[in-house]
């Protein structure tokens, strides 16, 4: 057995071998890294409306993620709150411009690499002081709740799709492609296991615990889809624990879907991490509430479902050859 | 609320620079016998100038009524160019992407999108947001389609951004009819859509 593939059993990594010549860039890969530049883009836009330069963006919107935060996190999320209160035009272009250039850097190709590094730098920066670790260290921590934050799965992201050329039969997904398949899978156990988890805490188990967020949504939605809301709250009224053990069954299911043998039950898996991810965005984030102009991104639907294409099994090299040379 | 005075004044210069430059390079490209992309050219020189006066007053310069007609004609224009030009691809996509600009523009005339109507500007204050007594700006009709646009313009942002080739030596040696710096009318383009998502943004209230 060679030194790589020794790697490859080991590590579950992506060999880099000398003798083969390195492979195209995957079109697969830069469309899912554009999706990613969008969104940054989207997000640095958000940052421009009129609403953000007023002084009751930091008190509303930095203000909830310190709610029910550990003592070591609310003392410097007041000072992140007391500095965009105090300078909210100064601070909210800043990171406006960053979120943009991010988003452009990704999107050109000469200087992907280098977004993607700066989304890397900024990621933990916004997850700690603008989401508070995404609520994560607060009861009432979940998947309804936005939870484990939109910036982590940025960064999450970032790293999945960072540009490589390494290909081979052990390449079955673009997640895998730079991480290798046991890091990938591991992310992959690890964020949907750990949504599951955080829909059974007792506080997400509470009668009108569904009922109440997706309430929360409706304000400033248009008519139809404030009627939605309005239908699916009462539907859930006093059904919150149920809901909340249906979600966590289906959590699980996701998460162990990519550790099963059959190509067929992972892509089950996945088509059901993107339906879970569009139910929590329309239902759960409200689409990340922008009808009301307070919107700062649009919330962790769409990157959740951005990971689970990243996952998507793709089809090997020597099938489609074969299949191409049938034809 | 809206945005600071500062900031619509610099978007607002942004546009007219754009359509100014457009001017200069349908002018130029003649003077320099190089090639260039007129319907491009004069569109953003329609675009630039409408949609500085859709984001700061001191821009306005025709009535929306004659802009919606005016845009509503470039994209009938461009619908029917679309049509003649099935085949080929490449015009396709880029003449797909006027009529789109055009149709956005048409709706953010008929939404309402405008300069705002507050006297100064109310970043830095407490406004008071969902409470009564807030300051309240004039807001778009159906932002919906609105918050689609911007997503959609984002997202054309970010594929322009993909498409556009990095320099090489070899660019700059050429014969007579080498299009006169085509990243630019790229660069223009991308700058025209992220002005106007964040018009319509900026009357999401």
């Amino acid at each position: 057995m060679t030194r790589s593939a020794a790697l490859t059993d080991r590590s579950g990594q992506i060999p880099v071998s000398p003798d083969r010549p390195a492979a195209p860039p995957s079109p697969a890969r830069r469309r899912l890294q554009l999706v990613l530049a969008g969104l940054w883009l989207l997000d640095g836009m958000l940052k421009l409306q009129p609403y953000m330069f007023t002084k009751n963006f930091a008190p509303m919107t930095l203000g909830e993620a310190g709610d029910g935060a550990p003592f070591w996190l609310v003392d410097p999320l007041d000072w992140a709150k007391r500095i965009v209160s105090d300078h909210p035009v100064g601070t909210m272009v800043l990171f406006a411009l960053v979120e943009i250039a991010i988003g452009m850097a990704i999107a050109y190709r000469p200087t992907a690499r280098l977004g993607l590094l700066a989304c890397l730098c900024w990621v933990p920066f916004l997850w700690f002081f603008a989401e508070g670790l995404g609520g994560m260290t607060t009861s009432a921590a979940g998947p309804l709740g936005g939870a484990p934050g939109a910036s982590i799965l940025y960064g999450l992201l970032a790293v999945l799709l960072w540009p490589t050329r390494r290909s081979g039969p052990g390449v079955t997904s673009e997640a895998v492609r730079f991480v290798g398949t046991r890091a990938a899978r591991i992310v992959w156990v690890a964020l949907w296991g750990l949504l599951a988890v955080l829909s059974l805490l007792p506080a997400n188990r509470e009668p009108n615990a569904v009922s109440d967020v997706i309430s929360a949504n409706t304000d400033g939605a248009p008519k139809g889809y404030a009627w939605l809301l309005n239908h699916a709250a009462s539907w859930a009224e006093g059904r919150g624990a149920e809901i909340s053990i249906t979600l966590a069954v289906l959590l699980a299911l996701v998460a162990v879907s990519v550790l099963l043998p059959s190509r067929r039950a992972v892509r089950g898996g996945i088509v059901l991490a993107i339906v879970l991810a569009t139910l929590l965005w329309v239902f759960a984030e409200g689409f990340g509430m922008p009808f009301m102009g307070m919107a700062t991104d649009p919330d962790t639907g769409p990157l959740l479902a951005v990971i689970a294409i990243a996952f998507w099994p793709s089809v090997p090299a020597e099938v489609s050859v074969q299949e191409g040379a049938a034809a | 609320m809206n945005a600071p005075t500062w900031l619509t004044d610099l978007v607002g210069m942004l546009m007219v620079f754009v359509a100014g430059y457009s001017v200069w390079r349908l002018v130029i490209s003649r003077a320099w016998g190089r090639a260039t992309d007129y319907e491009s050219d004069i569109l953003h020189v329609a675009v630039g100038i409408a949609a500085a006066g859709i984001v700061a007053g001191w821009a306005h310069t025709l009535p929306r009524s004659v802009w919606t007609a005016v845009f509503i004609a470039g994209a009938v224009y461009f619908a029917v160019r679309i049509y003649l030009t099935w085949s080929d691809r490449t015009a396709r996509a880029r003449l797909l992407a006027h009529t789109a600009c055009c149709a956005v523009l048409v709706y953010m005339f008929l939404a309402n999108v405008a300069p705002t109507t507050i006297h100064g500007s109310t970043a830095g204050m407490y406004t008071m947001a969902g409470m009564d007594g807030m300051i309240l700006d004039q807001t778009i009709t159906y932002p919906t389609i609105g918050l689609i646009f911007v997503v959609g313009l984002c997202f054309y942002a970010v594929a322009t951004l993909n498409n556009i080739a990095p320099l090489k030596p070899e660019d700059a040696e050429g014969g007579s009819t080498l299009m006169l710096a085509p990243r630019s009318v790229d660069v223009c383009r991308i700058v025209i859509v992220l002005v106007l998502a964040y018009a319509i943004l900026t009357k999401i209230v």
